[in-house]
């Protein structure tokens, strides 16, 4: 087991307290010193400066996809060269009427050096990573892994 | 429906590509130009220095149950003035054996201001109202848990 810890600080700069207007302007500190800027997304009356709690989400899916990723393919000996992801992340009412990240739509492109996997290899390589990805497993969220077509 | 997206990008700074010790450390990129260096979690080989998937995902918790408290709060015409947060998460084996993010222990703070002020117990209902209707909660499978100090 292991423990993670974030804390998060949001003071009132209003006098008034409305819903529509309040500042959603907070800061979120982790423990080895970084300082993160967080808000509320811009549909939710958020500044789109900050970083929302949707956007760390998907971070979170598309990081943790990739570290489990390269693990996989360091064990197949695929040497990877780079990695790059575009990830999207939809907000949306679910089955239930419940707003929540229905959908993660992971973009990869992995660089091989020498000879990479088939492409059927590295499909397989990605659901490898899907299933053995600590926060895929964490979340409801149904995620597609969709390398752009070169 | 709202879209979010971020990006991220990793390369091979270590000659070889071992399991143990190739790089963990990359780049995420989010729309607004914040960018942050992020690795796996030091159990994992990552950089004690950096924040990792686990961090990101204990704090988009943690802020996006903060941005529902407050909301519910303001249409309460609860004026909060300040709100502070020190979340824990646990990444363990879940009862099928698979390692997830498995509890999450919210310990918010928060001070209101004025002459209508909440009592515990009405503080209590909006968390747990907040927690009900949290749109990354509702994406967990995690367990979550508040502690409300007062």
């Amino acid at each position: 087991m292991s423990q993670f810890t974030s804390s998060l600080q949001w003071k009132s700069d209003q006098a008034d307290f409305e819903l529509r207007t309040f500042n959603r302007n907070h800061i979120i500190r982790f423990p080895n010193g970084t300082v993160l800027e967080g808000s509320s997304a811009p549909d939710f009356s958020g500044n789109p400066e900050g970083n929302n709690p949707e956007q760390l989400f998907v971070a979170s899916l598309s990081s943790c996809h990739m570290l489990t990723f390269l693990a996989m393919a360091a064990i197949g000996k695929w040497k990877v060269e780079s990695y790059e992801d575009e990830a999207i992340g939809f907000l949306e009412k679910n089955g239930n009427g419940k707003m929540c990240m229905t959908r993660v739509v992971l973009r990869p492109v992995v660089c091989f050096s020498g000879e990479g996997p088939s492409q059927e290899e590295l499909q397989k390589l990605h659901e490898k990573a899907h299933r053995g990805c600590f926060i895929a497993t964490s979340v409801n969220t149904e995620i597609l892994v969709e390398p752009p077509i070169e | 429906m709202g879209q979010h997206k971020t990006s991220i990008h990793w390369e091979r700074d270590t000659g070889h590509f071992n399991i143990k010790s190739f790089n963990r450390d990359h780049v995420i990129r989010f729309e607004n130009g914040v960018a942050i260096n992020a690795t796996s979690a030091p159990e994992y080989t990552g950089n004690l220095e950096l924040i990792s998937p686990e961090d990101l995902l204990v704090a988009a918790i943690s802020s996006c149950h903060m941005m529902t408290f407050l909301a519910i709060a303001s249409l309460k015409n609860w004026l909060v003035q300040t709100y502070n947060d020190q979340a824990q998460g646990f990444l363990e084996e879940n009862s099928r054996g698979r390692v997830m993010m498995n509890r999450v222990i919210l310990q918010p703070q928060v001070l209101f201001s004025g002459s209508n002020l909440p009592t515990s117990k009405e503080q209590e209902d909006i968390h747990f109202k907040a927690k009900r209707s949290g749109f990354i909660t509702n994406s967990v499978r995690t367990s979550i848990s508040i502690q409300p100090h007062f």
